[in-house]
């Protein structure tokens, strides 16, 4: 199973594993969890090959905590789970945010809470990802929606760790994880890869923490000719504990923040089907927004004007291109497998807009299909 | 005898450190230190992990890569770093409850891995940084703020914990004794799989305090007073010392060490690719 | 061969006045130890090793 530009009848959770090593990753630290396993067990056989390396945790705490530990030490590292996993690992990936670690955690969702519907598909993690770890912090999570781009979306998820220094969640579910499909997997030649910005200066001048004008600190890595020190309180220019600093507490947090506020264009992902002269905006992502592409199609063979508008980073929310996009429609119907987590983020981005907003939401394991989308939507006419 | 020059190991410029007049953590980072200079690490291609607590001030004046994980967790970062890049020395320094509470499945693990880590567990039988509470080693009747009727719970020993687990070089070294806690240490460093060394330290501000030690020194001669001396390869785990504390070598293994293990396997896996 | 102790460093816990095998540090009236007898000190080191501080060391003297 190579990725050279070659056809394959790929897993999800297959691919997301051949994206990471396409991307760089080198260190994989897991644990079994359904419905992720086999990503671990494709890294188990896939690494060593490639003088990468794999580990099986004691727990999911220890994977993302190796996996931080292994991209300090300069090797692009990931971790994947589901729910239950992704619970325990929060406070090392707040970690990682604050202290600016590049690594990706990957999330195949499945029914919640607790242990839920094990091998069934849920979109129920959305707001866990982006405030499941304690503190204020940015975060970017990406939703792939096809085996295809669950290689994609990993590849870009690697990059965007390494260019802003910061964990990248990918939200894929039991569904896009283990449903199998033809791909072609992209050449080598295809991909670009990014790796983090290192220091240039002499290595008495470094502080490893210092900003140079884009809130993406330079990052030297274990073992090369820098010394630093890394702590996991609020932290000065040169890593070291500031826990009674006000100043220093304020530009920490804002640079944080800054640094994807200031990158959004770079950052913001959506895909948008059908929805230039659309009426009717469905929202979805990941497997729902299979469902969804189906029911615009059945709605435009009956003369009604709906499209899709797909989110592919779900954070931080693509607020702009959603107004945009919902501007001239009449009415927004968000879909999504859970209770409904993003509706305020749709309302604020359509505050003001003579858009209606509704939801179709569903949480009991089973994927949404393209006839519940397309009867809400002949409502809605 | 050459003259150790254990400061350069040290960052002078954040001295004096925060632990409290008479903490034996100083006494413990001293023995290691100096064990560090013996063996002249290199300090680029030496990490020292720590997590939280009064331990984890030690690396923040420790001159080398340096890093301050989450509580409990330091094993597991520490792991992440050494098989990423086996090339590099990688030392640990945490405390009783890091070690023995929230993070004692990690060392269960890192133990029964064997990865070639050398931790050093600062023992002062309490939490001090957040205030005295009682830890999983706070002897039995002790008295901590968590415990103000004396302690209802057994402390357990964290050597046989390690031994059993899988440790290949298990020892116990008492801040009353920092030349033989420095080579017990040094010991540790040079063996090659997962190295513990459990440093008896003290913590005159709140276990003394509150179990009636009338100095910092009163606490490390009672300790001493404790323990035994034993030979290595002349202790097993199941001997009864009765009720002495056994310092040194207590056990040594030639066991696999994870990042050969895995080295082999890649080598033998390319090697396989090319035929 | 007096030895040298590091006021800034010094947190005065005065381990090295009991760790002393020839009893020759004392506080003084500020609490900080001090050594009575330079001469008398056979530079066993101990108070170095001991110190929790990393603030005392042997003064260098040329050895014949």
């Amino acid at each position: 199973m190579n990725s050279g530009n070659n056809v394959q009848f790929l897993q999800g959770n297959e691919a997301c594993a051949l994206g990471a090593i396409a991307a760089g990753v080198r260190f994989f630290g897991g644990y079994p969890i359904t419905p992720a396993t086999e990503i671990a067990e494709v890294m188990a056989r896939e690494l060593p090959k490639i003088g990468g390396v794999f580990v099986q945790f004691e727990d999911e705490i220890a994977s993302i905590g190796a996996v931080i530990g292994a991209s300090v030490a300069g090797t692009k590292a990931m971790t994947a789970t589901s729910g239950p996993g992704f619970s325990l690992k929060q406070e090392n990936l707040g970690y990682a945010i604050h202290v600016q670690i590049p690594c990706v955690v990957v999330n195949v969702m499945r029914g919640g809470p607790s242990t839920g519907l094990p091998t069934l598909p849920s979109q129920s993690d959305v707001m866990q990802a982006r405030w499941g770890t304690h503190g204020d912090h940015p975060i970017i999570a990406l939703s792939p929606y096809s085996v295809r781009e669950c290689f994609d979306l990993t590849v870009r998820a690697v990059n965007l760790s390494e260019r802003f220094r910061i964990p990248v969640i990918l939200l894929s579910d039991a569904i896009i994880g283990h449903v199998r499909e033809r791909i072609v997997l992209p050449s080598r030649e295809e991909l670009t890869l990014v790796e983090r910005k290192k220091p240039t200066v002499a290595p008495e001048d470094y502080k490893p923490f210092e900003d140079d004008g884009t809130d993406i600190p330079p990052m030297a890595n274990l073992g090369e000719e820098y010394i630093f020190h890394i702590t996991s309180n609020n932290y000065d220019d040169e890593g070291f504990p500031a826990t009674n600093d006000h100043d220093i507490a304020d530009r920490r947090i804002k640079s944080l923040y800054n640094k994807i506020e200031r990158n959004r264009a770079e950052i913001d992902d959506v895909d948008l089907f059908m929805a230039d002269d659309a009426e009717i905006i469905i929202v979805a992502y990941g497997s729902t927004a299979r469902s969804a592409r189906r029911a615009v199609m059945m709605a435009r063979q009956e003369g009604i004007k709906a499209g899709l508008f797909r989110l592919k980073t779900i954070w931080p929310f693509p607020y702009d291109h959603l107004r945009t996009a919902a501007e001239p429609a009449k009415d927004v119907l968000l879909v999504e497998m859970n209770m409904s987590q993003l509706d305020s983020e749709i309302k604020s981005a359509t505050h003001g807009l003579q858009t209606r907003i509704h939801g179709l939401h569903q949480s009991n394991g089973m994927l949404i299909t393209p006839d519940q989308i397309y009867d809400r939507i002949k409502g809605l006419v | 005898m050459k003259k150790n020059n254990y400061k350069k190991y040290l960052r002078t410029h954040k001295l004096p450190h925060i632990w409290c007049s008479g903490c034996g953590h100083g006494i413990i980072l001293g023995a290691a230190l100096r064990a560090m200079a013996e063996l002249e690490l290199d300090p680029y291609r030496t990490v020292a992990v720590t997590a939280i607590g009064c331990s984890a001030r030690t690396n923040a004046i420790m001159h080398c890569n340096t890093i301050q994980t989450t509580h409990g967790r330091a094993l597991t970062f520490a792991s992440g770093i050494k098989m990423a890049r086996p090339d590099l020395t990688v030392l640990l320094f945490v405390g009783d409850g890091d070690g023995a509470a929230i993070g004692g499945n990690h060392l269960i693990h890192a133990a029964r891995r064997n990865v070639d880590l050398t931790t050093v567990l600062l023992n002062n039988s309490i939490y001090g940084m957040t205030g005295g509470q009682y830890s999983p080693l706070t002897p039995y009747q002790k008295t901590a703020s968590t415990s103000p009727y004396g302690n209802l719970e057994q402390d357990f020993d964290i050597c046989k914990l390690a031994d059993a687990a899988g440790a290949s070089y298990v020892a116990r070294g008492i801040a009353h004794d920092p030349r033989h806690l420095s080579k017990l240490i040094r010991g540790g460093i040079e063996h090659k799989g997962f190295s513990f060394i459990e440093g008896i330290s003290h913590c005159p501000t709140y276990y003394g305090r509150k179990n009636k030690f009338a100095s910092p020194y009163d606490v490390m001669r009672w300790v001493k007073e404790r323990s035994v001396r034993v030979k290595p390869d002349s202790y097993n785990f199941s001997q009864d010392l009765n009720g002495s504390v056994p310092v040194g070598v207590l056990s040594h293994k030639n066991l696999p060490e994870f990042t050969d293990e895995y080295r082999k396997l890649v080598e033998k896996l390319q090697k396989g690719a090319e035929s | 061969m007096p030895i040298a102790i590091n006021e800034q460093w010094c947190k005065k816990c005065l381990i090295c006045v009991q760790m002393c095998p020839k009893n020759l540090i004392a506080a003084d009236e500020q609490g900080y130890p001090k050594q009575t007898d330079p001469g008398a000190c056979r530079e066993c080191e101990n108070c170095a090793w001991i110190c929790p501080d990393f603030a005392i060391d042997m003064t260098e003297k040329e050895k014949e």
